[in-house]
């Protein structure tokens, strides 16, 4: 009969709950551990036949690493897949009404009847992928170090298993929130959907949209921010502080939440609306901007000039309202509360459209701001021509010669002026290409350049303030090297890439140390032939002993004449310098240096090279 | 002893519990009966702890239910679907529950698995849907409940084995003074264990009385005049329903037998015989003073 004192803790039923689910799930787990064996033995057999093809490594160790490359990642996925059904199944008491009135009458609180399932969610699936990673790592590879070859990093086994880890529970944690905010399983899983996947795109477009109406605008995309409700793809940045608060978060929100839901929403509606005003939102949003920018295309395709602001928003609203009425209808199975529901989406357009028109407007004063000298304390130019000595791009660092930051800005204005008529005539995806060109028409050309981002002539420069703030701006296209003024537009190219304190801060020629010098080429081109096919042209390449001498004579040269600005005054002589850190095949660069005719020794010697 | 005070249980617009306030004493076999949709389940869902009250409160052994581990452990609720998964059996459900129950008996669990002709190895969804309810309460009586919730227990019973379910609710109230509520439309069972009975519609509660009182205080009267007979002398009986076939008339009068007997015999009828009402006529006479009678449906 019933007794007056109560024995069981929270901690015994959380237990009973996790060996009852446990027991339940014996048929997931058989398959999990068989799916396991089963690719290691594939990844071993696999890892055999392809090292027969490999005759400079040992067999064994290729083998050996494949297979523990592929049960390593192998695992991992199948525990992704395990955690996704498991987590299913144990939060489907929620979900059921029938399940709900079982599980909710027991005298176990929500909150351990939760905690305890999604315990046992994610231990029957952690488990054996801790167990495979710690195989791998003391039978398998007989190094903790191990990846390189595999995925390409060295990683810490050890480490990579916590982080493989954190992102199951990562997953299953934000799976087990929306389970709680659910009321159907199904939404639970679009919403897991929605939010792993729409989130990051929702991110990237709002990062990637200023590009297109911001003259200028430097695109800085923090993969932080755009997978930071997404766990699924947190393994592109990972951030294990970031995610141990993330994990945090959830839990405390499911402690928060589970306790007063209301057990009526089985089958039925959302408990809690914000995931699904969320969701709503981001497939709206992302259905809305992908259609816009699809539309927007047109002006491109047809090179109109206009109308692809129109266009886009055409696309924008037909294209969210199309995703929003789909997923309204799916999550009020019909239209019931359609209206009502509008409010979330009229203000997400609303707000859009303030960014948008904030964006088109010159982004509160971003597009024309450029710093005042006094506010500068230096200035950097970023391009593409890189050079990494021991892992520094040495070309990055900062000029605070006042005369060059004068000269930076009074080009940067003078670019902007020259710049904004042409670029507001120019539609959203051929903007790209205003600096350098204007008469560039091919349309995917320009639109394959934008979404690269960082595509090819990209010029960025970046004021350092006295303050510490950086400013950067970055402008496509307009780059081109000091001595090659052919298709410069105009602003960046006046003065300052001519002056000598310029060369002397950023060419290689200058900046690297002559130990770096591999070799030279010498290209001679009589200025006076038309015939771009003439014999007389010849190069010749020159390596160690006589490329330093020829490094040397060319530097007593300048010391003594310095530069000209005048192409007339050039000699038919060119020089190529390579310069490289031989320790890593990543670290080359190279300079070019038209002779001027006044080089005398140079010139002498470079006869004396030339075949 | 279960207390419900002004209990209110919404589902969005609608209104399940309205208001509701009724006691329950323990070692009684509470019948509870109503119309589709009056908030019987709700009910047994607010009281089990499934649901939260939106207003109002119930107390049971004076404490509030909601959360509250300690009640819920002396109380046991069979809804009127319930769950298995597709591997449960008698013997893995009782598993959890053995676990999780303090009162938990094993050997009275292992009496009741031999009292029914049911197979504690065999998967519960691969039973009928008799089975499935016997399943449900062989585990529900084996933690020895205070409390027992039951939501259509008697639906696909055979007559057999409703008498042993029957049985066995009596003999645990007796025997262990446990105390029942049973939500059915099976008022003719009811009628066979309930010692009190509530009535409940559209979310309130019309009536809760013990099953004799109920009985006793309504009565179908019919009556046989040798001539005409003016239907103005019943006008001071507290008539329930009245019907006329020629000179034979039908009543149903509630009240006490001393009381309207009387009454009736000073019209002279040339034959009278009162009769007790079932629990079912019970239920439609009242259903119909509450305007929920089968010409109000159609």
């Amino acid at each position: 009969m019933t007794s007056t004192t109560y024995s069981k803790s929270n901690f015994k039923h959380g237990l009973s709950v996790f060996l009852w689910t446990l027991r339940n799930n014996v048929a997931v787990i058989v398959v999990y551990l068989s799916l396991i064996a089963f690719d290691a033995v594939t990844s071993s057999v696999f890892g055999l036949i392809f090292s027969g093809t490999d005759e400079s490594r040992s067999l064994h160790d290729f083998a050996r690493q494949l297979a523990a490359g592929s049960m390593v990642s192998g695992t991992f996925r199948y525990a992704l897949i395990i955690g996704f059904v498991l987590c299913i199944r144990s939060f489907s008491y929620l979900h059921n009404k029938r399940r709900t009135d079982m599980f909710g009458s027991l005298p176990v609180s929500r909150r351990t009847m939760y905690f305890s399932r999604l315990l046992s969610s994610f231990i029957i699936s952690a488990v054996p992928m801790i167990i495979v990673c710690l195989i791998v790592a003391v039978f398998v590879t007989n190094n903790i170090n191990f990846g390189a070859e595999i995925i390409g990093v060295n990683f810490n086994l050890f480490e990579y298993t916590l982080r493989l880890t954190l992102i199951l529970f990562s997953c299953i944690s934000l799976f087990g929130l929306l389970s709680i905010c659910c009321g159907r399983t199904v939404d639970k899983i679009i919403s897991f959907f929605a939010i792993n996947l729409g989130a990051p795109v929702v991110m990237l477009l709002l990062m990637v949209l200023p590009a297109l109406l911001v003259m200028g605008y430097h695109i800085d995309i923090n993969w932080y921010w755009v997978v930071f409700l997404s766990p699924l793809f947190s393994v592109f940045s990972f951030d294990i502080f970031y995610w141990l608060i993330f994990c945090a978060a959830a839990l405390a929100g499911s402690f928060f939440l589970v306790k007063n839901r209301k057990a009526e929403c089985a089958q039925s509606h959302f408990a809690y609306k914000l995931p699904m005003v969320a969701v709503k939102i981001i497939v709206s949003f992302s259905a809305g901007v992908v259609t816009g920018m699809l539309f927007a295309l047109i002006a491109v395709i047809t090179y109109s000039k206009r109308g692809d602001i129109a266009l886009f928003w055409v696309g924008m609203l037909l294209g969210s309202f199309v995703a929003y009425t789909i997923i309204q209808l799916i999550f009020a199975k019909g239209f019931k509360g359609f209206l009502k529901g509008l409010i979330p989406y009229g203000a997400m357009i609303l707000c859009f459209a303030l960014y948008f028109t904030s964006l088109s407007t010159g982004f509160f004063g971003y597009e024309s701001y450029v710093p005042n000298i006094n506010e500068v304390k230096s200035v950097s130019f970023n391009s593409d021509q890189k050079l990494y000595i021991n892992g520094v791009n040495i070309l990055e660092h900062e000029i605070t010669d006042k005369k060059i930051i004068k000269k930076a800005i009074d080009a940067h204005k003078q670019e902007l002026k020259d710049a904004k008529p042409i670029y507001n005539r120019a539609n959203m995806f051929n903007r790209a290409n205003v600096g350098i060109n204007q008469n560039d028409t091919n349309a995917y050309d320009s639109v394959f350049e934008q979404y690269t981002i960082t595509g090819d002539n990209n010029f960025t420069i970046t004021y350092t303030l006295n303050d510490g703030r950086k400013i950067s701006r970055a402008y496509n296209n307009y780059y081109q090297l000091p001595d090659d003024d052919e298709s410069l537009d105009g602003v960046i190219s006046i003065g300052f890439l001519d002056t000598n304190d310029y060369k002397e801060n950023i060419s290689p020629l200058f900046i690297c140390d002559k130990k770096y010098l591999a070799d030279v080429d010498i290209n001679y081109e009589p200025a006076d032939d038309s015939d771009e096919d003439s014999d007389d042209e010849n190069y010749t390449a020159v390596k160690t002993k006589k490329a330093l001498t020829l490094y040397d004579t060319l530097m007593k040269d300048y010391k003594k004449h310095g530069f000209i600005s005048e192409s007339d005054n050039f000699s038919d002589y060119s020089l190529t310098f390579y310069f490289g850190d031989k320790s890593s095949e990543l670290n080359n660069t190279e300079a070019f240096f038209d002779v001027p005719s006044n080089y005398k020794e140079t010139l002498k010697l470079l006869k004396k090279y030339s075949i | 002893m279960i207390e419900i005070k002004n209990l209110t249980k919404k589902f969005g617009e609608i209104t399940a519990l309205d208001n509701l306030s009724f006691n329950v004493s323990d070692g009684t076999v509470f019948g509870l009966v109503g119309s589709n949709g009056a908030g019987k389940s709700t009910l047994l869902r607010v009281l089990s702890g499934v649901f939260q009250a939106d207003g109002g409160e119930v107390f049971i052994d004076g404490e509030n239910v909601f959360e509250n581990r300690r009640i819920k452990d002396r109380c046991f609720f069979i809804c009127d679907y319930p769950f298995f998964s597709n591997a449960d059996t008698i013997e893995k459900t009782a598993f959890l529950y053995r676990s999780i129950y303090e009162s938990w008996d094993e050997e009275y669990f292992n009496r009741l698995c031999e009292t029914f002709p049911l197979n504690r190895k065999q998967k519960i969804i691969n039973m009928s849907k008799g089975m499935q309810r016997q399943s449900a309460l062989i585990l529900a009586l084996s933690t020895r409940p205070k409390y027992l919730f039951i939501d259509e227990i008697f639906d696909g019973l055979d007559p057999v084995v409703r008498s042993l379910v029957k049985k066995l609710i009596i003999t645990n109230v007796t025997d262990n003074n446990m105390t029942v509520i049973i939500a059915s439309h099976n008022l003719r069972e009811l009628e066979d264990i309930c010692d009190h009975v509530g009535l409940i519609h559209r979310g309130g509660i019309l009536l809760e009385k013990e099953l004799d009182e109920l009985k006793l205080g309504i009565h179908k009267v019919q009556l046989a005049f040798n001539g005409e007979i003016d239907e103005n002398a019943f006008n001071d009986l507290a008539i329930v329903n009245k019907s006329r076939n020629g000179n034979l008339f039908n009543l149903t009068i509630r009240g006490a037998e001393e009381d309207f007997m009387p009454k009736l015999k000073a019209l002279n009828p040339v034959f009278m015989e009162s009769l007790p009402l079932t629990l079912e006529e019970v239920f439609i006479n009242e259903m119909e003073v509450a305007g929920y009678d089968i010409n109000n449906i159609l």
